[in-house]
């Protein structure tokens, strides 16, 4: 009777042994492992004159560099208020891209004209380099947010309508064979079919949208100055404060995570039935 | 709804053809077919796949126009898809976004908008009582199993009492049991409301289980090879499988898919004439 019940048993050990190594270590410590070595290579490349620390500043600089910014932040400080500025400028800018992506995406998807005109036109702009446009959008609209925003909304509108419309057009055959059947018209099958079919998608354009659009806005005030983190960076770079760079480069990856996970989590509250998005869903 | 006199068939098809064109090829689907269905009757549609059955309850719901030939409902010429048709798929095809008392109400909240539908909940409610879904009108699709989303499916297919019942092999992706437990209660409510029924099938048990007439097709081009007229009592259980009379219309309906068969595949239906 044991033998019987431990048999299993050690089959399953069998098979857990076949699993690698490393599938059995939990992410998070892997991760961590992973950039404590990434760190330690770094010092070891400073520390041996490999590359001189006028170049590359050691993790310790760039780690009191960041203590430094994350006091100046917490006191509300200069940092604080260009942060503020860099936020504003990257929110709106993906708002703008959310609705005008959404919108254009609607309209290719929905309609003729969209489909033959607007679709080519969009297509080949996309292939054109749209940070070639901050200078332009400076000259147009000034130092202050609008060229930010617009260059920020110009870069991330693009994906959401991509996406927007690759959603629409996927309904699913038979659900779009009931929506027949039940004779629903044109309206009623965009708003109870077409557009809940397409919110997964539309989700995913926003994720790409939220970190294109933090991109622009720093493109933007390294070209037009003004206010905000970018402009931070491009100050620190040309007084060879490298430190502070990295410092503000950590700060600027930071916040372009968290507008990511925002979009995440209003995914998960919009988008129920479905589990998906960055973080695992509990199942 | 519409009252009829009772000679008017429910449903009429009268040398219907039906050929599908792709890539400059004309492939002859279906037909000719002629076939009338009785106000109340339940007709399976046998056949292989690739006979063209589906084909034909598509032309009945609208979905599909006639290449040539007469489709009428209730005496109506059928163009587009005719009211109060209820319609079955072999998948449930739940909105995985609404819940399950929602998804039993999407027809009504389509033909009559939404205040109708929240109307409605009641008797929504009470349809998915009796297929025994009393207790999960609330959840979403995706915590139900497949035979259960196919329950939700009969009460959507309900909601709005249509006449005609359109069924595409509406169980086929269920496993046997669940299957057969869902026939039973199926021809239970058919037989409750009277409702007229297509219901397409590649299972011969199945037919002969279900209906009142067998309508055996032969493969491509689909043809009616022979009807089998199913003289079993109307309330039927799961043991009626194993009677002399049940088997003696599966014979009936195998020996037509075979002549339906050799026709097709042209070989000569005398027996032995081949061998």
């Amino acid at each position: 009777m044991s033998t019987t019940r431990t048999a299993p048993a050690a089959a399953g050990r069998a098979l857990d042994a076949r699993v690698p190594a490393l599938e059995r270590i939990p992410g998070w410590v892997l991760i961590t492992i992973s950039l404590a070595a990434l760190v330690g290579i770094w010092q070891l490349v400073v520390s041996a004159g490999l590359v001189s620390e006028f170049v590359l500043p050691t993790p310790g600089d760039t780690a009191s560099a960041l203590v430094d910014l994350s006091k100046d932040l917490a006191s509300g400080g200069q940092a604080w208020d260009n942060f503020l500025v860099t936020v504003q400028e990257t929110l709106v800018g993906l708002l703008l891209a959310a609705v005008i992506g959404v919108a254009l995406g609607v309209v290719i998807a929905e309609t003729v004209f969209g489909r033959k005109v607007i679709q080519p036109l969009m297509i080949a702009l996309y292939a054109a380099p749209k940070v070639a446009l901050a200078p332009l959008f400076v000259t147009w609209f000034g130092f202050g947010l609008t060229p930010k925003v617009v260059m920020a909304a110009t870069i991330a509108f693009f994906p959401v309508m991509v996406d927007t419309a690759a959603g629409l057009a996927g309904v699913d055959e038979d659900q779009d064979k009931l929506f027949l059947v039940t004779k629903a018209n044109r309206v009623q099958r965009f708003w109870k079919l077409k557009l809940p079919t397409a919110l997964p998608f539309i989700f995913a354009g926003l994720k790409s949208a939220a970190v294109l659009s933090i991109i622009g806005a720093i493109v933007a005030e390294f070209m037009g100055g003004g206010e905000g983190l970018g402009v931070m960076v491009k100050t620190a770079s040309v007084s060879f404060a490298l430190d502070r760079v990295f410092a503000l480069i950590v700060l600027l990856s930071v916040l372009a995570f968290l507008i990511y996970l925002a979009v995440d989590l209003v995914e998960r509250k919009v988008v129920h039935w479905r589990a998906s998005g960055f973080l695992p869903a509990e199942s | 709804m519409i009252s009829e006199t009772t000679d008017v068939p429910a449903v009429l098809v009268q040398d219907l053809v039906r050929t599908f064109t792709s890539r400059g090829q004309t492939v002859h689907a279906l037909g000719p077919v002629s076939l009338e269905v009785r106000r109340g009757e339940f007709i399976a549609l046998l056949g292989p796949s690739g006979c063209g059955k589906t084909t034909l309850l598509n032309v009945v719901a609208g979905l599909l126009a006639p290449t040539s030939g007469i489709v009428e409902a209730n005496g109506h010429s059928v163009v587009g898809v005719p009211d109060d048709v209820g319609m079955m798929f072999q998948k449930a095809v739940m909105l995985p976004w609404r819940t399950i008392v929602e998804n039993v109400l999407l027809p009504i909240e389509i033909a009559e908008g939404k205040r109708a539908a929240r109307a409605a909940t009641q008797r929504a409610i009470q349809l998915l009582e009796m297929v025994g879904l009393g207790g999960f009108a609330d959840r979403m699709p995706n915590e139900l199993s497949g035979g259960m989303q196919q329950r939700a499916a009969i009460c959507r297919m309900l909601i709005r009492d249509p006449e005609l019942l359109l069924l595409d092999e509406p169980f086929g992706a269920l496993d046997e049991f669940t299957r057969e437990y869902m026939n039973v209660e199926l021809l239970k409510i058919t037989a409750t409301l009277g409702s007229t029924a297509l219901f397409v099938t590649h299972s011969i048990t199945e037919a002969v289980f279900m209906a009142d007439r067998v309508v055996v097709m032969s493969a491509r081009p689909g043809r009616i090879a022979g009807i089998v007229d199913v003289e079993l009592p109307s309330d039927r259980d799961a043991e009626i499988v194993t009677s002399e009379q049940f088997q003696t219309y599966v014979r009936r309906a195998r020996d037509l898919l075979k002549v339906g068969h050799d026709q097709a595949a042209g070989v000569p239906t005398v027996k032995g004439a081949s061998r």
